[in-house]
């Protein structure tokens, strides 16, 4: 039965509805329309904002600093003076927010024109939402003219030939540096010169501890709650000093492991060492890198193992810690908001005639010299020229190093001067390395995050937290490394070669596009590249495994592999045991 | 020599390259008698005339062709990878908007295009293997939902209906490149289509990378010693049999480090992992990796002597990578070795530099 | 209710139609995450491409984790001391109840009423800065009321290693003490909407069966006893509900405190936290395997809360 509403008045249908619903109606009506054509017009023309003819490129980046983003203003107020038919627009986002904004864009097709990347390498994200610049690094930096590096292609303009916005799992470039990171002590100088008596930045450990218990006194003495180094979890954790020490004492361990012979280390390579019993994390280099970190957490702040990065910086800004372990990005962040004199120096290490650590050491620990603070450029935007040609702008020789000096970064350019003072931040590009890989695999990874913990809080001793180190190496470390790992390289492989399919499909048809040699990284061609990443690294990263870990159980693997080489000739000899088996086998016995 | 290199590649690539083609083939043969002893200037500086002359001198000895340069070998690699190339009949702009959304990954478009072009009406040949090609890669590798039986009857229609096309060889590889080689079945129907390949288009360029391929069936997958021995004799066959094809290096990595890392065979890993070093690899990043590796066998060799010119490469070549350091520590450990060996001795107190690392920078 | 069979649909489909665009917004934000937790946990899944069907081996795993054991032995920690947590809202409600003057309980319950306009996370944070050993006000509390030196003196007695004479107690960096932080935090313990579900059931308690009470002489502590609590325990029950089931999925409080690993030696993973960590944290994420332990902390809440139905009675 059908019914229609009624008013009182009698009136049915639409009349009967009154005139200030219906006014309220057309009210909704009417913006949701002039809504709909504005999103859609900005979905259809991103580069147009409707303000004037000038075609408009945006710039998304996470650092939430007033510096940077006055410093982004800057370049983009020059660029515009050069092109005034362009406007550029930088947008801040939250970092905590920024990756899961970025994901809406992308998805909903509102990426800005230009973004920065979280982190460099991720091949998923990248092949979709992000184009392929390999061919556009090629090209000459115009805005290089009258410096030293005119003519010169742009990615040879970078101090690493750009290999930071290089993607090794796509075989492309996709994002383009701005500065080299680096991680760095700051410390506070006024409150060294009072209790120290200098503001000298400690030579080496030693001298770095004598500072820390004169900072302790100095507090004690004047019943003041100040500590000399302010810590967090993280930091203490792989990221930093753990990081640093153990690679410093340990450099150079892993080479009798290494079964490839890639001069890297291999997960692989430890644990096969516990599977043979030639590996032992209780020896003398191992602890002497964990003794030092215990030494070194006796002056953190107490409670550091619950602090965040925020609480650690807050502690030293108000100048109630002396140190504080950062990167690059920190150091406009404390001139701007602390009121003492701030200075950086590297991690020190323990000198040669250290009585306890000395002999350990095998020295300064490389640092990768690639640039980061990536920026790529969207598939959608519009605009793409204009775009790169701004980041071409922004990353000449000139504006690099303006920009940097704005911000007190490491400048990525080659020739780009820096001052002094910012020298300490220059990657270490010849070091230690070929350390012991001693975290794997989530398993392994919350192990140690938790027993690292309680280690440097003295609840655990050494013995007791390799013991139980090596325990889960030898259960969660296998299921990962030969079980769960084989999932992950089945998927990167089928990337992997699809992206070779688009190379070599330009080896048969015309139309599928041109293909030179020297238009990757390599004097070869694309598809050469293609075929050995996927035929050489990785089926044989992926085969060497399949083959040599079923050998080393039923022991009829050497490992580690034999050799004649001379134990002289080893950069750090493996231990007195497994020497022994080596040069035994290898008949120098 | 590595160090005034060093700072030569600093700053002038131009320069260090002239320098490096000029002593390079003394390199590459293991022969650096003057360089005992970096630690001395005057032996230093004397080696650099010395080299830079025999390299002069090399170089107008052979300078009509006889040695072939790295950008000669190159360009003459891509004239052949270009022989293969077909372009289309009628519908070209339609396949290369299809090859455009290939590239771009979108797929689903990069589909529809081609399906476009097979059913077109009167297509001929040349666009209808593009288009079948084409269409068996995006079923292949579609994002969500890959079909695999399409993509394999795309390249059997290929590979049936016009085995005298040059793009069936291609073909037929891709359809054994479908193949799952996780399960022996699987390997043993992608070494048939395999196979057929080399034995039915010998001239094709799709050999090649089907003999990686058909290596790859056999070369970890098994544990069998005869079954391995037939993936290695795959690959060692096809490079004494085209020693100069495009892949040449990707097949010395491939069997050199096979020998090295699984079979522990340094004496026979060795001359292939000279050979790939020598042809460098094709991402400059993994050399540094690669000259390592090579030094490193001829170190489980007790070689040292011809170790040292492959560490030297590195500090060249890339003097900032994770190997430089590790490399210069082997190469005075090998000169004092050596000089120990030959009883010249040094005096204790002249030591440039020692393990702990004093000197680094700080 | 009346049953409306499937024939009188057609006249009663507008009706229905309505529901449509709301159980289709249930469907989508609430259902269907919920079946995809279900389809993953059966995979190796990594959150992207890396899908491997597993069966049961995640379910297998969980149970055989020890950090999965971990976690629940420290929730039933929790959910024992939430339950005397429970006490001081109740003591509250009825304290506010009982005031005598409408004016005054009006504006009691508004000044419980104002905290809830302050978000949680604010709160744990908060109380983050209270546990701080260096400047946290928990410590000087302690060192003011003579708590501290009934505590170094009780350590003394049983040999804890905790409270010291020469240190403050860092009540997030010892694993002795995260557990009691966690029990602590939040003190005194008075939950905004705990109190007014309470006093909404108060205020359904008639005038005649307090009048009736005092007649029989009952005094303050027995009327609330014999009059006051059992007639509220239909709210307490329900409390009961939400408090275990708040407490067994809770990991915000964790997390902020102590972090992803959940404090030294993992004392404060929960399995909330855990299943975060798995899914979000790592760099080889095991979304699959979070999936399941989200699947297991359904299916314990699930049993629990049958068991609460069944067996925790009220009878008026």
């Amino acid at each position: 039965m059908k019914t229609k509403m009624k008013t009182k008045t009698g009136k049915t249908g639409w009349r009967a509805i009154s005139p200030l619903i219906m006014f309220g109606l057309i009210l909704l009506f009417v913006s949701y329309g002039i809504s709909l054509v504005h999103v859609i017009r900005i979905r259809r023309n991103m580069g147009d904002i409707g303000v004037d003819d000038r075609i408009v490129i945006r710039l998304a980046h996470f650092l939430s600093e007033e510096n940077v983003q006055s410093a982004f203003s800057k370049l983009a107020k020059d660029y515009e003076e050069l092109h005034p038919d362009t406007r550029i627009v930088v947008q801040s986002v939250p970092q905590r927010a920024y990756q899961q904004w970025l994901n809406t864009q992308q998805i909903g097709g509102t990426t800005p024109d230009l973004f920065q990347l979280q982190a460099r390498g991720d091949w998923t994200m990248a092949s979709k939402f992000q184009e392929v610049l390999t061919s556009q690094v090629g090209q000459v930096n115009p805005y290089n003219v009258g410096t030293d590096l005119e003519g010169v292609p742009w990615r040879d303009t970078y101090t690493d030939g750009m290999e930071g916005g290089y993607f090794f799992s796509l075989l492309e470039f996709y994002g383009i540096p701005m500065t080299i990171e680096s991680t760095r002590i700051f410390y506070n100088k006024d409150l060294f010169r009072r209790a120290a008596g200098s503001d000298r930045p400690p030579g080496n450990f030693g001298e770095w501890m004598e500072i820390c218990a004169a900072i302790q006194a100095y507090g004690e003495g004047r019943d003041e709650t100040i500590f000399p180094i302010a810590a967090t979890r993280d930091y203490a954790l792989l990221s930093g000093f753990n990081g640093f020490y153990v690679t410093a004492f340990t450099g150079g361990l892993a080479i009798p492991y290494d079964v490839n012979a890639g001069g890297g280390p291999t997960t692989q390579g430890t644990l096969w060492g516990f599977q043979t019993g030639t590996l032992d994390f209780d020896q003398e280099r191992v602890r002497a890198a964990y003794d030092i970190q215990l030494e070194l957490a006796e002056n953190y702040q107490p409670g550091f193992m619950s602090d965040t990065a925020d609480q650690a910086r807050f502690l030293f800004i108000q100048g109630r810690a002396g140190m504080l372990l950062g990167n690059t990005y920190d150091l406009i962040l404390f001139r701007d908001t602390a009121r003492f004199d701030v200075g950086v120096f590297r991690i020190p290490l323990p000198d040669p005639d250290d009585p306890k650590y000395g002999r350990f050491v095998t020295g300064r620990i490389w640092e990768e010299p690639v640039t980061k603070f990536l920026f790529g450029l969207s598939k959608r935007s519009s605009h793409k020229e204009i775009a790169l040609d701004f980041m071409k702008f922004a990353t000449s020789l000139p504006n690099n190093e303006w920009f940097c000096r704005q911000l007190d970064w490491f400048p990525a350019i080659r020739g780009a001067e820096t001052s002094d003072e910012l020298q300490v931040f220059a990657p270490s590009g010849e070091g230690v390395s070929a350390s012991l890989e001693l975290v794997t695999g989530p398993d392994i990874g919350l192990y140690f995050d938790h027993n690292f913990l309680l280690f440097l809080g003295g609840h655990l001793s050494f013995d007791e937290f390799m013991d139980g180190l090596e325990e889960i190496w030898r259960t969660k470390g296998e299921e990962w490394l030969m079980v769960k790992r084989f999932a992950i390289t089945r998927q990167e492989d089928i990337s992997r070669e699809r992206n070779l399919s688009r190379s070599r499909v330009r080896v048969l048809f015309e139309e599928a596009g041109e293909m030179n040699p020297g238009q990757t990284m390599g004097s070869g061609t694309a598809y050469q590249l293609g075929v050995q990443i996927v035929q050489a690294f990785f089926a044989h990263s992926f085969n060497y495994r399949q083959f040599i870990h079923p050998h080393i159980k039923d022991g009829t693997y050497q490992f580690p592999p034999h050799s004649l080489m001379p134990a002289e000739l080893y950069p750090i000899p493996p231990p007195d045991h497994v020497l022994e088996e080596m040069l035994h086998r290898g008949g120098q016995k | 020599m590595p160090r005034l290199l060093m700072v030569l590649d600093k700053h002038s690539d131009c320069q260090a390259d002239a320098l490096r083609s000029a002593g390079a083939d003394r390199w590459d043969r293991g022969i650096n008698p003057l360089l005992r002893n970096p630690a001395s200037g005057v032996r230093r500086g004397t080696s650099l005339l010395l080299i830079f002359l025999l390299g002069l001198i090399g170089s107008a000895m052979f300078a009509d062709g006889a040695g072939e340069s790295e950008e000669q070998r190159r360009l003459r690699e891509y004239r052949v990878l270009m022989t293969d190339r077909q372009d289309a009949e009628q519908y070209r702009d339609e396949l290369t908007v299809a090859w455009s959304h290939y590239s771009a990954l979108n797929i689903q478009e990069a589909t529809r295009a081609f399906a476009g072009v097979r059913t077109a009406e009167g297509v001929g040949e040349r666009d209808l293997v593009q288009a079948l090609y084409g269409l068996g890669l995006c079923y292949r590798f579609h994002m969500h939902r890959p079909n695999f039986e399409e993509a394999q009857a795309c390249f059997d229609e290929i590979a049936s209906r016009f085995p005298q096309n040059r793009v069936a060889a291609w073909a037929l590889m891709e359809r054994g490149s479908l193949e799952d080689l996780e399960t022996e079945a699987g390997r043993v129907a992608a070494r048939l289509f395999f196979g057929r390949v080399l034995e039915e288009y010998p001239e094709s360029l799709a050999i090649h990378e089907t003999a990686l391929r058909l290596a790859g069936t056999y070369l970890g997958r098994t544990l069998d010693p005869e079954l391995i021995r037939e993936g290695l004799a795959v690959l060692e066959k096809h490079i004494e049999r085209h020693p100069d094809n495009p892949l040449v290096g990707t097949m010395h990595y491939r069997v050199g480090y096979f020998y090295f890392a699984c079979l522990q065979d340094y004496e026979k890993a060795l001359p292939h992992s000279v050979a790939t070093s020598t042809l460098k690899m094709e991402d400059p990043y993994r050399w540094p990796e690669d000259y390592w590796h090579t030094a490193m066998n001829f170190m489980r060799l007790n070689r040292p002597e011809e170790a040292l010119p492959w560490f030297e490469k590195i500090l060249i070549d890339k003097p900032t990578s994770r190997e430089a350091f590790p490399a210069k520590q082997m190469i005075e450990r090998i000169n004092r070795y050596l000089d120990d060996q030959r009883g010249l001795r040094r005096d204790p107190a002249d030591t440039d530099s020692d393990d702990s690392g004093a000197d680094l920078p700080q | 209710m009346k049953n409306v069979s499937v024939s009188q649909l057609k006249y009663h489909w507008r009706v229905y139609l309505f529901v449509v665009p709301s159980l289709c917004l249930l469907l989508t934000f609430a259902y269907f995450p919920a079946m995809g937790a279900i389809y993953y946990s059966f995979f190796n899944w990594d959150g992207g491409f890396v899908k491997e069907f597993i069966g049961f081996g995640n379910y297998v795993r969980a149970l055989g984790d020890p950090y999965v054991r971990h976690g629940y032995y420290v929730v039933a920690i929790l959910v024992f001391a939430n339950l005397f947590k429970m006490i001081p809202s109740i003591a509250a409600a009825v304290v506010i109840h009982r005031l005598k003057s409408t004016r005054s309980g009006y504006f009691y319950r508004v000044l419980f009423v104002i905290p809830m306009i302050i978000p949680g996370i604010v709160m744990i944070l908060i109380w983050k800065y209270f546990f701080d050993p260096n400047f946290g006000i928990l410590n000087e509390f302690l060192e003011f009321t003579g708590l501290m030196d009934a505590l170094i003196a009780l350590d003394g007695a049983f040999g804890w290693g905790v409270f010291l004479a020469d240190s403050a107690p860092a009540w997030l960096s010892r694993p002795e003490l995260i557990i009691p932080a966690l029990i602590i935090w939040g003190f005194p313990w008075v939950g905004t909407i705990g109190v007014l579900i309470y006093l909404s059931g108060l205020s359904g308690i008639s005038d005649d069966i307090y009048d009736a009470a005092k007649v029989d002489g009952a005094g303050p502590l027995r009327t609330f006893f014999s009059v006051e609590l059992p007639l509220i325990l239909t709210q307490v029950r329900i409390n009961l509900i939400l408090m275990i089931i708040g407490t067994i999925k809770e990991y915000g409080l964790t997390l902020v405190l102590l972090g992803h690993t959940g404090g030294p030696g993992g004392v404060g993973l929960v399995p909330g936290l855990y299943m975060f960590r798995r899914a979000f944290y790592d760099k080889e994420t095991e979304m699959g395997y979070a999936c399941s332990l989200g699947i297991i902390m359904f299916l314990i809440i699930l049993a629990l809360t049958f068991v609460n139905q069944k067996f925790v009675r009220v009878d008026k």
